[in-house]
């Protein structure tokens, strides 16, 4: 902070360049679409004429004979790689089933209403609470089941394990968004569900002793 | 030049780049579930063995529970699932701009989870009473139980109190107007939060009632 209240010397005062000029000579050079050619040479000529000696200084020389080199090495074929590479990591990340075309859609507000309608039906709740209560029904319906079908594990296991994995699917993808969010976030998700399902059924496998 | 340079990099940031900060965010935090989900799969993993190969030592402990205990443990689960609507109905408030609906409704979640805890810890209590411990007695009916039960809940319990914690955090810069604009930071916490509620989900019916 001291040094951004430091008054510059007279000296610094003659050689500064006002902000309207660093912003025109800033505007000549903007980032083109492509690469057209002779952009290093237009710098170092408005650089030029914004100097009042005319000469650069060692910064500017620096600042224009990279440019002039990155000009030089645009059609080489490490840079078109580049190029191509970069190219395709996007399309691949457009072609991804459900990826926003633009970013801003992602966060489209969830469903803010206060009522819901189920099977062509008005409830007048939303559907944050409609899953509260099919999240509450569920969960008395697997006591009863296990209660009920205490002493029938082949029928009562399948079922407890089909209801507990439809309670988790709600709460994900209603409570948690996946079901309007990017499919990455799924993916990301899904992934080490499986490895857990593939390690169960490795293990399984193993006699007990 | 440099003064330009300061300039464009401080610009105000678009909505393109907010948006992709947001996603950052997100995935940060999906990422954080996926090595949970891992580590939470090997505790549940080792106890869905333990099942599989002791089914009478499972069957004695649900007998020394009575049904009781399992009531206490449903109701419990009513709590957490409780939560979860109060966590997405604060969200819910605070997207509509409400950031006193949403302080309200985040009281809620922090005393249901407080309360969870304080239910789970009245369990242990009663559990340990009945001989079910953390040590490995091999002539005791419920040997290797005690490993298997406290290890994924009380890890879960740990997550569940980090959670509150999380809350009030939340809750408090919530109060500040920090969200008023960007309910991102709410969001995380609840994917969080539901996380926390999944897990238990999964727990309740692999260990109570399977």
């Amino acid at each position: 902070m001291a040094d951004d209240n430091k008054k510059p010397t007279s000296e610094e005062q003659e050689n500064a360049v006002t902000d309207d000029e660093l912003k025109q000579i800033a505007g000549d050079v903007s980032p083109p679409d492509e690469y057209p050619e002779g952009q290093a040479d237009a710098l170092e000529e408005a650089l030029e004429e914004a100097s009042d000696d005319g000469e650069l200084t060692a910064v500017e020389e620096g600042v224009t004979s990279a440019l002039r080199a990155t000009e030089e090495a645009q059609d080489t074929a490490p840079v078109q790689a580049f190029d191509s590479a970069v190219s395709g990591i996007q399309s691949a990340i457009e072609s991804i089933p459900g990826a926003p075309e633009e970013p801003q859609d992602a966060h489209a507000q969830p469903h803010l209403s206060d009522t819901t309608v189920l099977f062509g039906r008005e409830f007048p709740y939303s559907i944050y609470t409609m899953v509260f209560f099919a999240l509450g029904a569920l969960t008395i319906i697997e006591v009863l089941m296990a209660e009920l079908l205490a002493s029938v594990e082949i029928i009562k296991i399948p079922l407890l394990l089909s209801i507990a994995t439809a309670k988790s699917a709600l709460v994900v993808i209603f409570y948690m968004h996946l079901n309007h969010d990017s499919r990455v976030f799924a993916v990301t998700f899904l992934v080490p569900v499986g490895i857990a399902l593939l390690s169960v059924l490795f293990l399984l496998g193993i006699p007990a002793n | 030049m440099s003064q330009v340079a300061v300039e464009q990099h401080h610009h105000e940031m678009s909505a393109e780049e907010k948006a992709r900060s947001i996603d950052n965010q997100k995935f940060a935090m999906w990422l954080f579930i996926a090595s949970e989900t891992v580590i939470f799969s090997t505790m549940i993993v080792a106890y869905i063995v333990f099942r599989i190969q002791e089914p009478e030592i499972v069957k004695g402990v649900h007998e020394a529970l009575g049904l009781s205990g399992i009531l206490l443990v449903t109701f419990n689960s009513f709590l957490l699932l409780t939560s979860s609507w109060a966590m997405v109905m604060g969200l819910r408030e605070i997207q509509r701009g409400n950031r006193a609906g949403m302080i309200r409704w985040f009281w809620l979640v922090a005393g249901l989870g407080v309360a969870f805890l304080a239910i789970q810890y009245y369990e242990y209590v009663q559990m340990a009473s009945k001989g079910i411990t953390l040590y490995h007695d091999p002539s005791s009916e419920f040997a290797g139980f005690g490993m298997r039960f406290y290890a994924p809940t009380a890890f879960h319990g740990a997550h569940v109190f980090a959670g509150v914690l999380w809350c009030l955090l939340v809750m408090r810069r919530a109060s500040k107007g920090v969200y008023d604009k960007n309910s991102v930071g709410v969001e995380i916490f609840g994917l969080y939060w539901h996380y926390v509620d999944i897990v238990w989900v999964l727990l309740f019916t692999l260990i109570y009632l399977i």
